[in-house]
């Protein structure tokens, strides 16, 4: 079964061309890396799902929603939405809020709990993203990857089916990569999830991903899997990585790990 | 370029009109809201009350000196507290209140909505259902609203202090005179009621722009930068242009 489904979906502003095209499945249950040059649209992607963005033409599908056409109702958008949860890229952390009112607020605000439920559910969060008593604590004492632990544990309040994760691993030392790769795949598992996440970081997203897609300019050049990509990599896909060529493409798929 | 920014400013009108009809229509969202719109009426309000109170002072200070020096040639000293109160009430109070009101909690309005945009926390809100419309600006919309009237009220009564320290305390003039005069001349409707609306009125107007600034800002640090100048700059000219369309209906041919 399919959570997204995007249908010959056609996205760009003014004469730029964004998405030229693009068509592809997300099974539910998977956790897929979109991979591409800056500005080759895969921030973009998530804007479609979310229905941030809307395309020019083409159905973008979540669940039981067609999210490209609830421009206009947003009743039903952010009914989509809540099934659906969000990684900004540096947390995007309500800074007047401390950690334990961060992850309290999508639940307060879409639910009748009592407080004593709200603070219960709240500690079941903190400790799926593995953290213990910061619940007091402002978002500008806490380090970039507790921060980004803090906005996860945020982002599933809502018990969400898709997690979507926009650079997750930026700006984060190499530990806190570590903890939060192992985390996105821990809580894919143990919550049921289907994830897509959007990375810079070749090497730790392949570590996690049972599907990746490529894109580039504009197109899905590659929507396969990493073993695949591993046995099969072509001219197209060293383009994308750029100034790698047939002579040290093993080198290169060394370091990247395939 | 000059029809750029024609074209610009008109639509930056269209915008602001726009917000606010969402923001009236959108007042009942204030009960789900409460502890947002104290909190806000403390951000807006409370922390301004001590520039207020000071600036207030200071002007009373320095219109009994003024009025006093120019009354004295006519022998009419014990009218100081009339001219006193009649300035502040109808003119400086709301006029001022309003300024000094943008340039304290406008600009920090404006900064903090920029700076929640160029942080992804108000795309953030919006993915979890909450419209970033009902959470934060119709609380702080109204906050700022009740907080302006209620400041304007502070000045003109710290205002009028001021000017009796300075004329009754250091200058001689007779306390009697200088209360009994004011009491005789300041009517309820014509003077306190309309700079009451007066006050109302720019709380409306830098409420909306401060807002609004920081609604359109670019999210960057120069964007947010220029949002804070902008709700200043555009606030302060705004209040004396609605001043004057206001003054010139309600205190000219009575």
């Amino acid at each position: 079964m399919n959570i997204i489904s995007f249908n010959n979906v056609f996205f760009g502003y003014d004469k730029k061309k964004i998405l030229d095209g693009i068509s592809f499945n997300l099974p539910k249950g998977t956790i897929t890396s979109v991979f591409g040059s800056s500005g080759a649209g895969k921030t973009t992607i998530l804007k479609l799902i979310s229905g941030q963005s809307f395309p020019n033409s083409g159905t973008v599908t979540f669940d039981e929603f067609e999210v490209s056409s609830l421009g206009s109702n947003k009743n039903k958008l952010y009914n989509a939405r809540s099934r659906m949860g969000l990684l900004f890229q540096f947390g995007a952390l309500f800074t007047d809020l401390n950690v334990f009112d961060n992850i309290a607020f999508p639940i307060r605000e879409n639910s009748n709990l009592d407080e004593e439920s709200i603070h219960d559910l709240v500690k079941i969060k903190l400790n799926a993203v593995g953290l213990n008593g910061i619940e007091k604590m402002m978002p500008e004492h806490l380090s970039g990857g507790m921060a980004r632990r803090v906005a996860l544990a945020r982002s599933i309040a809502l018990d969400p089916f898709l997690l979507m994760y926009d650079e997750p691993f930026t700006g984060l030392d190499p530990l806190s990569v570590q903890i939060i790769s192992k985390l996105i795949k821990q809580l894919n598992d143990s919550l049921g999830l289907t994830s897509i996440l959007v990375s810079h970081d070749i090497k730790t997203s392949l570590e996690i991903s049972d599907r990746i897609i490529i894109l580039s300019n504009g197109k899905i050049v590659y929507n396969t899997t990493p073993d695949e990509i591993a046995s099969t990599y072509g001219e197209k896909f060293l383009e994308f990585f750029g100034g790698v060529t047939s002579n040290n493409k093993s080198k290169f798929m060394q370091s990247i790990g395939l | 370029m000059m029809n750029f920014s024609a074209i610009k400013n008109i639509s930056n009108l269209g915008g602001e009109f726009k917000l606010l009809l969402q923001l009236f229509a959108n007042i009942f969202t204030l009960r789900d809201n409460k502890r947002q719109f104290v909190n806000d009426i403390f951000f807006t309000g409370t922390l301004s009350i001590i520039i207020i109170t000071i600036s207030g002072f200071f002007v009373g200070l320095v219109l009994g000196l003024q009025g006093y020096e120019t009354l004295k040639r006519f022998g009419s000293t014990e009218a100081v507290g009339t001219m006193v109160a009649l300035s502040l009430i109808r003119e400086l109070g709301p006029v001022i209140t309003a300024i000094l009101f943008s340039a304290r909690a406008g600009s920090a309005i404006t900064a903090k909505i920029g700076l929640m945009k160029s942080s992804d926390q108000l795309i953030a809100m919006e993915m979890m259902s909450v419209l970033p419309l009902k959470k934060i600006y119709v609380p702080i919309f109204y906050a700022g609203t009740i907080s302006v009237p209620l400041l304007t009220g502070i000045f003109c009564s710290v205002g009028v202090l001021g000017g009796y320290f300075i004329t009754v305390v250091i200058l001689g003039v007779d306390p009697g005179a200088f209360w009994s005069q004011m009491q005789n001349s300041v009517d309820l409707h014509h003077d306190i009621l309309n700079g009451a609306i007066k006050s109302v009125c720019f709380a409306l107007v830098i409420n909306l722009i401060a807002i609004y600034e920081g609604i359109i800002s670019k999210p960057t640090a120069d964007g947010v930068s220029r949002a804070v100048t902008n709700t200043v700059v555009i606030s302060a000219l705004s209040v004396l242009a609605v001043d004057f369309i206001l003054t010139s209906f309600m205190f000219t041919g009575a």
